[in-house]
């Protein structure tokens, strides 16, 4: 009798896992946050931590799985009907995100112990942790939520977290303090200026969902309050992207912070709040009203185009080479808004994709940089010199990262690019193939300077004249290695990201239509 | 399992691969290693005789390596030109192996394995931009043999090696980046895809301003094709050893350029399309001004791998004006110059790293009086010269001749003067280096030291091409007659 | 001479709008002062004041709720805790670049220009036909009482059909918690100075030291008087802050507020009595064990109505026969959850900037 609850109750556990996939993959890494600083050594706490990650890439693995069956998975927090309650919402936009966030997410993770044992006071490390799974669970809340102000709430968890987190690269450099503090500057205005755009959307719909926001908007008219409520949006979520020029606080927040926080932030944080940008642009404005198609040609696309060129060049000239990946990033965002902003769904696709392969390269990038940190203690590129000799597996990887940065073929790089270039041509925006070859030209010289100095100088070499070989660790190389063969995967089989990224984007730019 | 045209396709990179990993792993036994490469090279020449038969016969075997969705594939066809290509390649190849394992071994060379390991991945990515059937193929496997020949340039480590790496590295990715793949790109959006098709692909759909723009595109994206004023790169990367220059700089990479040149002429645009392009025309004349100036320069070099270098520029640019001219005539003179120059030019380099290799000497005004040291390599210097100065009954003259045959097709006849004048002025820096050799007296007795004679593998190969200039004069016919195919549909 | 008058005439000019025109004039000169004054010290009095203000603004405009949470973590303990950061850094604010000014101020500008441009198109205030008043705003007023029967709407919406929500700012809160906690040392102790020192050995300071830093940071003669009000005052404080806790259902209160209110006396009791005194009556690593254990508590009562069957946070798992009693039990538990873990950072946050302060003299304040 109780043997046969107690079956009967584990069989309802399993079951309730799945049932509640969408919840749980942002909850539990949101209560696992608060589980691991209670989790006395950092070992424990980053076994803990890896567990919870790995729970929820599973979750949004099995996710994804239903969403490219076609399926949209809905789910309302405390059975609440829509809008009385908080409802997430997976369709094939955000469960690319969410797989794409819990996936970094595990291979920071993997990457990092070796570095946050380097880099952070070992009394702090389960905290550290801790905030890391917070700052995860945050960002996936961001992406799963259809509900306006719940990403408000998810926003302000990932957005402290991450303060926090960068905050932390004080160890090793202060002016980890000062990247944080100007962070948390300007992302609180960003989120400010979201709230209350939030806010005005709430005075004129009454409602708080998404949807159904999009449809009582639908049926309005040209409205005051609508557009203020658009401008507050896009800038406060504009600031949270680093779109050009509202992305000031990037560059030194990627660069003085621990290495597995720079490596994660730069392949997902400016993700999720695109990502959202989209959501918002696309599925709760009304897209094709002439202030929309105005602020994406005569706003959006052009701060697209100065960012993928100035930033570009910022990169060029940066002896510091995360600061050098971080301006590219900025650049790379360029792109992506350029994407976005060409209004059609085969820019918005491949701006989607971009997203997605950006994220695998620069995660590539980031670790082969926190790597060498930890190896060689690299910060500027002159410290790169010879690592071609001194850690061949990391500077391998982080060439063909490098590759794919610039969108060489055979490399994942190339096909977004592409496809950009394709929907830019469709729409006849010449002008921006020719900032997509320029920026794609200076992305040569900065990805170039790093290759060079690590194939074409000399390495530092002991007093006997040997050269210096550097261990890395294992895991960390292999988390390394799995993003390197990703960015060479999806460049000969980019069915999985780009089927997602365009069936999203024509359901997101085809409900235009009706 | 039978062997199959299509299975051939993929031995030609399976081969080098395997190749590659043996040499890698055979690393600590020299000799081994070195038996590795050979068996390796001889494999993939037979492999490529197949082929170039089973093409002849009309075959145009076909394979699609990846399918990437989108309109994009990297696949494999291979027609008559590219089978010519990797004839070319793969023979000079073996050849070059066993000159580079006597060079290397004869200048004591340190890293000889890393130097082959890549020297298969060259050759490989060679044999891909040989068999590609699409022009996003060409640019992949066009991309990597300028990555893999990068550490064979830089082979020797010091600062010079690695400041005209650098250049090398510079001139072709950017260039290769910013103008080729956009090329392609564009090739992609308009004509829906980059496949290799007789005729071309842009007959008739697009306006002359976008040919123009893509003409200059390609033409300065393909910068191994050296036309000024992306040519820098070749003289910078001299200072690679002799092997490399030799193979890469005489064969493999700049052969891969105007291959390349001549390819998307006949199969992207289309010879009719090209040939009614004013773009066309300023290159053609681009070209010659290269032909020239390339000469010029030539004249001007005392050091003999630098001025073989500049030689190269001018050469290179008979193919890239055939391209620009684009009659029949003067694209076969063109595909023909590629094989004819390539056994003329590689005859040359391999001396010179003979005469390198035997007593260190570089300077052509250090060579007198050599002759009687070294004979069979003077000799074998003297038929190369005559080869690239086209004079029968070596092989070069039949490209030029070709070449003036095509021009007068065209109104632009006194591009004519620039081959003419070019032709002179090989026979004023070539020529006098193998006279002198025999003629006049070593100015200093150390460079007459009659027992620094050069190790016989770097002897043999450069005397077999120069037999082969003689052969290929014969055989001209032959080849014209296998190329045939490809020039007919534009006539 | 007649003189339009431009205003509608049925518009509702009574003593609330007139009382509201002045609150916010104040607001605008006590804001006005905040950017104008270099003095911290005032500039953190000045943020008190305004938190007030715009407190009893809330309360005119009938959001007692969001009125009582500004005035006890606005004007209460945030004016604390800034004073606590005032202290370990300087009194006064180094001179802005002009750039700077003119930035500000342009963005300022913009937004409030972003702002006005929207009036025009919002529904009057008090509307009763107004989307948020007609719309889900109106279905929660009419459907608490059968849901979830309590009298607080507002309760009933952060509690239960918003519920998530609240966890999530519980969350934030707990992170806020975390990075206090990582930046300034994990047991509101700098390692290496004089305060990392175990409570027992502070008992025989230098004969140089001041007697007044001794006041703050152990009991002392000194402040006798206050001593003896504080030991009156903290049950209280304590009581009331259960009191507000335990009536969140009923009138404006909840654990938030709870949770500040209860922090601020043990605040209190530290500031007569000395932190060292206050470590030992509630050890930092249990203060931090508290801030963890609210989301643990909330996430926890989650993943209950996952296993009992239900959806994240569907109180009416709990007992299923009697879904209002289930929602009672659900919000008393969160609420707790929610309490805790604000009286926990709070608390967290104040050892972190107490465990740092330096050598403090009366006349210095």
């Amino acid at each position: 009798m109780i043997l046969e609850s107690i079956g009967s109750s584990s069989a309802i556990g399993i079951d309730a896992l799945w049932s509640n996939a969408a919840a749980l993959v942002v909850v539990i890494p949101l209560i696992g946050g608060a589980v691991a600083a209670l989790l006395g050594r950092g070992r424990i706490a980053w076994a803990w931590a890896v567990l919870c990650v790995l729970a929820s890439f599973i979750l949004s693995l099995f996710m994804l799985n239903l969403v490219l069956g076609g399926e949209t998975i809905g789910y309302e927090m405390g059975n609440w009907e829509v809008p009385l309650g908080i409802a997430y919402q997976i369709d094939s936009l955000n469960a690319l995100i969410i797989t794409l966030v819990s996936a970094m997410a595990l291979l920071a993770l993997l990457f990092g112990l070796p570095t946050v044992e380097h880099e952070i006071d070992p009394k702090k490390q389960s905290m550290f942790f801790g905030t890391f799974l917070v700052c995860v669970a945050g960002l996936l809340g961001m992406a799963a939520t259809a509900d306006a102000f719940n990403v408000f709430v998810f926003l302000e968890i990932s957005s402290i977290s991450t303060y926090v987190l960068v905050a932390m690269g004080a160890k090793q450099n202060r002016q980890a303090l000062t990247a944080s503090y100007n962070y948390l500057i300007l992302g609180t205005i960003g989120a400010t200026f979201f709230v209350i755009g939030v806010g005005l959307l709430y005075m004129v719909t009454g409602t708080l969902n998404m949807s159904d926001i999009s449809s009582i908007l639908a049926g309005m008219g040209d409205d005051r309050v609508v557009r203020a409520a658009f401008a507050f949006i896009v800038i406060g979520l504009g600031l949270k992207t680093a779109m050009f020029p509202l992305h000031t606080w990037l560059p030194n927040a990627y660069a003085f912070s621990p290495s597995i926080v720079g490596m994660f932030l730069a392949s997902t944080a400016t993700k999720v709040a695109l990502y959202l940008l989209i959501r918002f642009l696309f599925s709760v404005f009304q897209t094709g009203s002439s202030f929309e198609t105005a602020m994406f040609d005569f706003v959006l696309a052009p701060m697209a185009v100065t960012a993928m060129i100035v930033c570009s060049v910022q990169a060029s000239f940066q002896p510091d080479v995360r600061r050098l990946l971080a301006y590219s990033s900025v650049a790379q965002v360029g792109y992506m808004l350029l994407g976005v902003s060409l209004g059609t769904a085969a820019g918005l696709s491949a701006g989607l994709l971009h997203l997605f392969n950006h994220a695998l390269m620069k995660g590539a990038l980031f670790m082969a940089i926190g790597l060498a940190g930890l190896g060689l203690g690299v910060v500027r590129i002159s410290e790169m010199r010879g690592m071609g000799k001194t850690m061949p597996f990391t500077a391998a990887g982080l060439t063909v990262a490098g590759l794919s940065l610039m969108g060489v073929p055979l490399t994942a790089g190339f096909i977004s690019k592409y496809y950009l270039v394709i929907a830019a041509l469709e729409r006849g925006w010449w002008w921006a193939v020719v900032a997509i070859v320029v920026s794609s030209v200076l992305a040569i010289f900065y990805v170039g300077k790093m290759i060079e100095a690590m194939y074409l100088h000399e390495p530092a070499k002991h007093a006997d004249g040997s050269v210096m070989k550097v261990k890395t660790p294992v895991l960390s190389l292999i988390a390394l290695y799995i993003l390197v063969l990703a960015n060479v995967w999806f460049f000969f089989d980019p069915s999985l990201p780009f089927g997602l990224a365009e069936t999203a984007a024509s359901a997101l730019i085809g409900g235009e239509g009706s | 399992m039978n062997w199959t045209p299509e299975l051939g396709l993929g031995l030609l990179l399976i081969i080098p691969a395997i190749g590659c990993a043996g040499i890698v792993l055979a690393g600590k036994a020299p000799n081994f290693r070195d038996i590795i490469n050979l068996v390796m090279g001889t494999a993939l020449l037979v492999n490529v005789i197949a082929l170039v038969k089973a093409v002849g016969a009309g075959s145009r075997p076909s394979l699609v390596l990846a399918d990437i969705g989108g309109g994009l594939s990297l696949q494999f066809t291979l027609e008559p030109l590219g089978a010519l290509f990797a004839a070319l390649a793969s023979s000079l190849f073996l050849l070059n192996t066993l000159y580079g394992i006597g060079y290397m071994r004869g200048t004591n060379a340190k890293d000889q394995t890393r130097f082959f390991a890549f020297f298969a991945v060259a050759i490989a990515a060679s044999m891909g931009v040989a068999a590609s059937g699409n022009m996003l193929t060409l640019f992949v496997f066009y991309e990597i043999l300028t990555l893999s020949t990068f550490p064979l340039v830089t082979h020797n480590g010091d600062a010079k090696a690695k400041r005209g790496g650098r250049i090398y590295l510079t001139i072709l990715m950017a260039t290769s980046i910013g103008l080729l793949l956009p090329a392609v790109i564009a090739t992609q959006v308009f004509a829906g895809s980059t496949e290799f098709v007789a005729g071309g692909l842009f007959a008739g759909t697009l306006g002359a301003g976008i040919i123009g723009t893509l003409l200059v595109l390609y033409t300065f994206g393909i910068a191994k094709a050296a036309l000024i004023p992306v040519h820098m790169w070749l003289p910078n990367a001299m200072v690679a050893p002799t092997p490399v220059s030799a193979f890469l700089h005489a064969v493999a990479v700049v052969k891969a350029g105007v291959f390349t040149m001549v390819k998307i002429v006949v199969y992207l645009f289309g010879m009719d399309v090209v040939r009614d392009s004013a773009v066309a025309h300023w290159l053609a004349i681009l070209a010659a001004i290269t032909i020239v100036i390339g000469s010029l320069i030539a004249m001007t070099k005392d050091n003999l791998k630098a001025r073989l270098a500049w030689s190269t520029i001018g050469q290179l640019s008979y193919i890239t004006l055939g391209a620009m001219i684009a009659t029949p005539l003067a694209l076969l003179g063109a595909a023909l110059q590629i094989v004819m120059h390539a056994f003329g030019k590689i005859t040359l380099f391999m001396c010179a790293g003979s005469i390198y290799s035997s007593n260190h000497t570089t300077e052509v005004s250090k060579m007198n009086g050599m002759g009687k040291a070294m004979p069979m390599v003077f000799i074998a210097f003297f038929i190369g010269a005559l080869s690239i100065i086209g004079l029968p009954p070596f092989a070069g003259v039949w490209p030029k001749f070709l070449l003036f045959m095509g021009m007068t097709d065209k109104a632009d006849q006194w591009l004519v003067m620039a081959l003419i004048l070019s032709s002179l002025l090989n026979i004023v820096y070539l020529l006098p280096i193998s006279v002198n050799a025999f003629m006049k007296k070593a100015e200093s007795q150390e460079n007459n030291i009659a027992d620094a004679r050069p190790p016989v593998l770097t002897v043999l190969p450069p005397v077999l091409t120069a037999a082969a200039t003689l052969v290929l004069f014969f055989m001209a016919v032959p080849i014209m007659d296998y190329l045939r195919p490809v020039f007919e549909g534009g006539s | 001479m007649e003189m339009s008058f431009p205003v509608d005439m049925n518009l509702p000019i009574n003593l609330f709008t007139i009382l509201d025109m002045i609150l916010l004039s104040m607001l605008v000169v006590v804001a006005i002062a905040i950017v104008r004054l270099n003095n911290l010290f005032s500039v953190v009095m000045l943020f008190g004041v305004y938190s007030l203000l715009a407190a009893t603004w809330f309360v005119s405009l009938d959001a007692v709720d969001v009125a009582f949470t500004e005035a006890a973590v606005g004007a209460g303990i945030s004016t604390v805790l800034m004073l606590g950061a005032m202290l370990l850094t300087s009194r006064r604010a180094l001179p802005t670049t002009p750039l700077r000014h003119w930035t500000a101020l342009l963005v300022v500008t913009a937004t409030g220009v972003a702002l006005f441009y929207a009036t025009y198109d919002m529904p009057m205030f008090g509307d009763a036909n107004s989307p948020a008043n007609s719309y889900v705003g109106l279905e929660y007023m009419t459907r608490t009482i059968t849901d979830i029967s309590v009298p607080n709407v507002v309760t009933a919406v952060l509690a239960s059909y918003r519920g998530f929500d609240t966890f999530g700012e519980v969350v934030v809160v707990l992170t806020a918690g975390f990075g206090v906690m990582l930046i300034l040392g994990i047991d509101g102790t700098k390692p290496g100075s004089e305060n990392s020192e175990p409570a027992g050995k502070k008992e025989k300071p230098a004969k140089n030291s001041s007697v007044a830093s001794e006041a703050i940071k152990s009991p002392s003669n000194h402040h006798v008087v206050l001593g003896v009000i504080a030991k009156m005052l903290i049950p209280l404080i304590v009581v009331y802050a259960l009191y507000v806790h335990f009536h969140g259902d009923y009138g404006p209160g909840g654990g938030f507020q709870a949770g500040v209110i209860f922090a601020s006396a043990v605040i209190l009791y530290s500031l007569i009595f000395g932190m060292a005194e206050t470590r030992r009556a509630l050890p930092p690593a249990l203060v931090r064990f508290c801030s963890i254990l609210g989301v643990l508590i909330y996430g926890g009562l989650g993943l209950v109505t996952i296993i009992m069957g239900g959806k994240f946070l569907d109180y009416n798992m709990l007992d299923t026969h009697d879904t209002i009693h289930a929602q009672h039990v659900g919000i008393l538990i969160i609420e707790l959850g929610v309490l805790v873990t604000v009286a926990g950072v709070m608390l967290s946050i104040y050892y972190g900037f107490a465990g740092r302060y330096r050598d403090l003299k009366d006349q210095n304040w």
